[in-house]
């Protein structure tokens, strides 16, 4: 199965969370289907290109390219990755005057549309249905990615930006069953390394 | 001669010794599907006009009919009561081989410009399996009626050598999620070879489609009976 420039938008609903996921997706497969009982797995390579999570009209992560290699998927919310390549990744990581980060409060679940808004479904959410994803990546390899930090906790703010960073995470595991081993590296200006 | 529901029927053949055969031409046009719906093994209801370019040959004893020819079926919708889950605008079937009650081989089928609405409900249950399922008293009806055994339709033994799907399109919706997740797909194209039903060889599958958002779907593979699809 060969998929190409899959709009990303396709899965809010699945993510259910606050944070806007756009991108365009493709991938290689070869998956195999069993009716009864339901079963599907996929293996091959995907790839993203202009990731972007955001909250609102502002984005706070962008990743122009995002590699993934030796994929394997179990139905239904079961990944394992040999390989995670991102390039050029960006990301806005603010702390808030109420001392909470924005990024992380991108991945609380979405509320629930009104019931009105729903004309009265009572469809649960995806994290309500008991589909929990379950992720591992023996390797993640950030390369060239930068960053803003922003900490408007303090007054006045302070704001220090990063580039050419470099971050591996080896064992990567979602819920995390194992510590990750990180290593990271980055540049500031007039600031060294 | 009419038919109900419109369209028309002739047939032009020669009788055998004493009346107990029959070897002619079926020519239809336009006929209703409508009084077939008993015969058929799903739940839905069936709509559509038919048409028939056949030759046939019918004994009385033992009963036996045989056709060869082509057909087509045009305006078809499968529906849920009043609520049309797949239509296709024409199925053109060519090379039939048929024999009664329920075995034909088929060349080909040529589905165009078909339509479908893939919903999984809020309670995870779709409504098109339930439909394509054997005939029967609904689940929330038997709590309060007596069932009433039907006959069995006969058994039936598919074979076609390929089938073509054209300018189709399709719509996904996902009642599990909250708000429902909701894709559409465009110009579908497959084509599958070495059809049977009951499924008791592999299959050879090709489709592509075109995704929301400008990206595209292709696949390539094989259904086994016994093992599902790969693909």
């Amino acid at each position: 199965m060969a998929l190409r420039d899959v709009d990303l938008a396709l899965t809010r609903g699945y993510l259910a969370r606050r944070g806007t996921v756009a991108g365009k997706a493709g991938g290689d497969f070869d998956v195999k289907v069993a009716l009864d009982p339901l079963a599907i797995t996929a293996r091959g390579a995907a790839s993203i290109s202009d990731l972007s999570i955001s909250d609102g009209p502002q984005a706070l992560v962008k990743v122009p390219r995002v590699e993934a290699t030796g994929l394997v998927y179990g139905w239904p919310a079961k990944v394992s990755l040999d390989r995670l390549r991102a390039q050029g990744a960006w990301a806005l990581i603010e702390r808030g005057r109420d001392g909470g980060l924005t990024l992380l409060s991108l991945l609380a679940p979405a509320t629930p549309p009104s019931p009105s808004a729903t004309r009265g479904s009572a469809a649960p959410s995806a994290a309500a249905t008991g589909l929990a994803p379950e992720v591992s990546v023996r390797e993640t390899l950030v390369e060239n990615a930068g960053a803003a930090i922003v900490d408007s906790a303090v007054s006045p703010a302070t704001r220090v930006e990063i580039t050419g960073a470099r971050l591996v995470v080896r064992d990567l595991t979602w819920p995390a069953k194992v510590p990750p081993r990180s290593n990271c590296s980055c540049r500031r200006p007039g600031a060294g390394r | 001669m009419p038919s109900p529901g419109g369209g028309s029927v002739r047939v032009e053949g020669q009788l055998g010794v004493g009346s107990r055969s029959l070897d002619g031409k079926l020519v239809a046009s336009g006929v209703d599907v409508a009084p077939i719906r008993p015969y058929l093994p799903v739940r839905a209801r069936i709509a559509g006009k038919a048409g028939a370019e056949l030759t046939v040959k019918v004994a009385l004893e033992p009963l036996a009919v045989a056709a060869q020819g082509k057909a087509d079926l045009q305006d078809l919708a499968v529906a849920d009561g009043d609520r049309p889950l797949v239509t296709a605008a024409r199925i053109e079937t060519t090379g039939i081989d048929y024999a009664w009650p329920a075995t034909a081989k088929i060349d080909r089928i040529e589905i165009q410009k078909p339509t479908a609405v893939l919903e999984r409900r809020a309670d995870g249950t779709l409504p098109l399996g339930a439909l394509l399922g054997p005939p029967g008293v609904a689940a929330r009806d038997t709590a309060r009626q007596a069932v009433v055994p039907r006959p069995n339709p006969a058994a039936i033994d598919v074979v076609v050598r390929e089938v073509v799907v054209a300018g189709g399109s399709a719509v996904i919706v996902d009642g599990v999620v909250s708000p429902p997740a909701r894709a559409e797909l465009g110009d579908l194209r497959l084509t599958a070879k070495d059809v049977t039903w009951p499924a008791r060889g592999p299959a050879s599958i090709q489709l592509n489609a075109a995704l929301p958002g400008g990206g595209t779907a292709s696949a390539e593979g094989a259904s086994a009976p016994t093992r599902g699809a790969s693909i």
